[in-house]
């Protein structure tokens, strides 16, 4: 039976090759911008090292101070973080470090640019590195402030050529710092880790961020487990409320959050200005009309092609086809054109997303679809096929075999 | 005529919904894209008011963090550093540059609304380093020194919506109280041109400048500097203005960034979603005409007996044709209808934001244009069949 359904498929397609072109650039154009949209949230949210400690952490990105005529916008700052981060009750490590910086370095008439980041000894036990060459610096490194630096690998190729340059010194801020350790790059979305230039908190000029409490640093925790996040965030809550405001006059509230890292990247990505909600409505909207737009389409072309062969429902459903048979036979036919657009949004997707790469839309992103995205790509594909092909076909099955004959609809 | 058209169409309601429904999501998508460009593109057209080209901006930190800095800070020995070496035409102090991403946004009370300006503190050479033009009054200078007030300087547009067509020349700014401490209370001595720190995409905004005196105690928060270097000067001289910076600060530290290079990336930043948004709905409308075109042809072939029957009793081919057209027009019309209905709903329930009504009326306009200007093209080839149809094989056709 399945067979001759896929003949007749394929019989009816080269039929009429005009619709099925336009079938056809239909769900391929849908699918791939899904699929685009898929690998960079794949990108963006996945799993992946450094961050091996993703689902039982927390992290904490953006502070909000408010009093009566301003609003400061901006990260934690360090005391926020030193006071209520360590000790937290059922809490296995937490690290404290900067947002990346850019700073630059100059090799003789050459001007380098590097994302610097700040962090503690602890960044390196909560976030996982794969060392290349050398090794993390450690707490005490941070706390006498040594002049100590982990690169990255494309740093490492600008500031040394090729070859290791462990044991090697380069100029930042006027300083002298030396290379202990060499990672791979980290792409930019991932931007709690990401930096190009990672040194102690410690070397820092001046110690006087030590008493910010709104300011340009991040703090993650990584609980024992999993079930613990909540007890954590209301104890980080009852901790931030027991902080003093600076300038009780122009300050009154200060709005801290513990989150789960995908949530304050989603913060973070949706602009990070207290308009969250607003943002994701109309990405939602977006979204919606980049797969309903498609659906109705296809669902309008599908319509029209039965509608021309109702001569052949006619016949079929006198000779005793049943609605369930003919149902079978047209969501077959979608779902089989469908696979043939996936298969062209995979190749469309795989280019594209090549290209940006290539480009260097971001820094370090190694955009691509893994086996998670294609997976995801097969899921839309079929919800796809089906969901446009049902309808259209439910509605020719329940068409009377004599109207059918006279070709009506 | 139009009656007997829209008679056709609901009459077959059942299967033109679909196809209303496609409309109105096409235009929802068309009134996005073209708002969009209206608004950025219709923002080009208002002068910038300042220039950017061999301007580099330097931040100064002293990672003292947010609410650290004050007046200890030696911000006048830096500005007379970088003015003092032969490369440099002139500098000057400012907190916020333009292109930068941050903002400065203070609000004051006009007429009992909240009343939103965007602000920056300058010293006196800003005026030289930015090319800015005075239309009224004129700009900080040394006579200022020592003044029982801020000495402020406004765009038109924050003159204009502050004080109406009075002359703001002189006067204090509406909400700044009489007891007010003399050194908080600002007092307006010149209004520029055009002012638009944003760059030329992002929509005119009211603008204060208020005056920072070198001198004296310098104004909380960061503060920066932007240095005019003569024509011609390689990028490489940043390493020179660094060091000779270093000379006076060795604790600070100094990240150069040519105003060009912002403007290129502050531009982009706006232009390359646009892009994106373009390129995307134009596929968007390339699937949905491919999908409208095989809808009505499909309908035209269906119909051979009846388009034949109109050509026997005398209808012309162009006749035919345009029933085709007018027919998808008026399907047209119930999509565009819902999706105006709604469009209409925005304004109305305050939803616009900042966006100015006039600016979405016109993408409203413009997509409604548009999108029968689109139904009627995917109607030009399967009216031009049925022009071909033949009364005589069209009415044996069984």
């Amino acid at each position: 039976m399945l067979p001759a359904t896929i003949r007749t498929a394929f019989k009816v397609f080269l039929r009429r090759k005009f619709f099925t072109a336009a079938s056809l650039f239909g769900i391929a154009f849908a699918l791939t911008v899904l699929l685009v949209l898929t690998a960079l949230a794949d990108h963006v949210f996945g799993p992946r090292a450094p961050e091996v400690f993703h689902a039982r952490s927390l992290g904490v990105f953006s502070a909000t101070m408010k009093g009566e005529s301003r609003t400061m916008i901006a990260g934690p700052g360090f005391r926020l973080l030193h006071d209520t981060l360590p000790g937290l009750p059922g809490v296995e490590r937490a690290s404290i470090f900067t947002t990346p910086d850019k700073a630059v370095t100059y090799l003789g008439d050459r001007r380098i640019e590097l994302w610097t980041k700040r962090t503690d000894g602890a960044f390196w036990d909560v976030m996982r590195f794969r060392f290349l060459e050398g090794g993390p610096y450690s707490e005490s490194d941070d706390r006498d402030g040594r002049l100590v630096a982990v690169v990255n690998e494309s740093t490492r190729r600008k500031l040394f050529g090729t070859g290791p340059a462990l044991g090697k010194t380069f100029e930042l801020e006027d300083r002298t710092f030396r290379v202990v350790g060499v990672v791979p790059d980290i792409p930019f979305l991932r931007f709690v880790p990401f930096s190009d230039v990672w040194v102690p908190t410690g070397t820092m000029k001046t110690d006087s961020y030590r008493r910010d409490l709104v300011g340009s640093f991040m703090g993650v925790i990584v609980a024992k487990d999993r079930a613990g996040l909540p007890a954590i965030q209301a104890e980080f809550r009852r901790r931030v409320k027991a902080e003093t405001l600076p300038d009780p006059l122009q300050w009154s509230s200060l709005d801290v959050e513990a989150e789960t890292i995908f949530h304050g990247m989603l913060a973070q990505i949706l602009g990070g200005s207290g308009d969250t909600a607003k943002v994701a409505a109309i990405l939602g909207l977006v979204v919606f009309l980049f797969v309903a737009i498609p659906v109705v389409n296809l669902v309008n072309l599908s319509v029209s092609r039965i509608l021309e062969r109702s001569p052949e429902i006619g016949v079929r459903k006198a000779f005793g086809a049943t609605s369930r048979t003919l149902v079978v036979q047209f969501v077959t036919e979608n779902v089989i054109l469908t696979l043939a657009g996936g298969a062209l949004a995979l190749a469309a997707s795989a280019g594209i997303l090549a290209l940006a790469n290539h480009v260097g839309v971001v820094p370090h992103a190694q955009f691509g679809i893994n086996l998670r995205v294609f997976l995801a790509g097969i899921l839309l594909t079929l919800g796809f096929g089906v969901v446009s092909g049902a309808w259209p076909a439910w509605r020719m099955s329940r068409l009377h075999p004599v109207v059918a004959l006279k070709g009506g609809l | 005529m139009l009656r007997h058209v829209f008679k056709i169409v609901w009459n077959r309601k059942k299967a033109n919904a679909l196809v209303a429904v496609e409309i109105f999501f096409s235009f929802v998508v068309l009134v996005g894209v073209l708002t969009m460009l209206v608004l950025s593109f219709g923002n080009v057209r208002h002068p910038l008011g300042f220039t950017s080209e061999n301007v580099w901006s330097v931040r100064l930190d002293d990672q003292r963090g947010l609410e650290g800095g004050g007046a200890d800070r030696p911000v006048r020995e830096l500005v007379e550093a970088a003015a003092a070496l032969p490369q440099v035409a002139s500098a000057a102090a400012i907190q916020n540059v333009p292109y930068s991403f941050g903002a400065w946004i203070s609000s004051t009370t006009l007429n009992g609304k909240r009343y939103l300006y965007h602000f920056s503190g300058a010293s006196d050479g800003v005026k030289e380093v930015l090319g800015l033009e005075l239309s009224r009054g004129r700009w900080f200078s040394r006579e200022d020194d020592g003044a029982p007030y801020v000495p402020t300087v406004l765009n038109e547009r924050a003159a204009h919506d502050l004080f109406g067509a009075a002359d703001p020349v002189g006067q204090f700014l509406p909400d700044d109280r009489r007891d007010m401490n003399p050194d908080e209370r600002r007092r307006v001595v010149g209004v520029l041109s055009a002012f638009r720190i944003e760059g030329p995409y992002q929509a005119p905004r009211a603008f204060a400048f208020s005056r920072i005196d070198l001198r004296a105690r310098l104004p909380r928060g960061p503060v920066g500097l932007v240095v005019k270097v003569r024509p011609g000067t390689p990028r490489s001289f940043e390493a020179a203005l660094v060091k000779a910076l270093h000379g006076v600060a060795p604790a600070m530290t100094f990240t150069v960034t040519s105003l060009e290079e912002m403007r290129v990336v502050s531009n982009e930043r706006i232009l390359i979603p646009l892009a994106v948004g373009a390129v995307l709905s134009a596929f968007l409308m390339l699937m949905v005409a491919l999908g409208l075109t095989g809808v009505l042809w499909e309908s035209v072939t269906r119909r051979t007996r009846e388009i034949g029957l109109r050509r026997a009793v005398g209808a012309s081919g162009l006749g035919v044709a345009g029933q085709i057209v007018l027919e998808i027009c008026a399907v047209a019309t119930f999509g565009v209808a819902v999706g105006a209905l709604f469009a209409g709903q925005l304004p109305i329930l305050h939803l616009l934001g900042e966006l100015p009504a006039a600016v979405f009326a016109a993408g409203v306009s413009l997509a409604t244009l548009a999108l029968y200007v689109f139904a009627a093209s995917c109607a030009l080839y399967p009216g031009w069949l049925a022009t071909r149809v033949l009364p005589a094989r069209a009415l044996r056709d069984e």
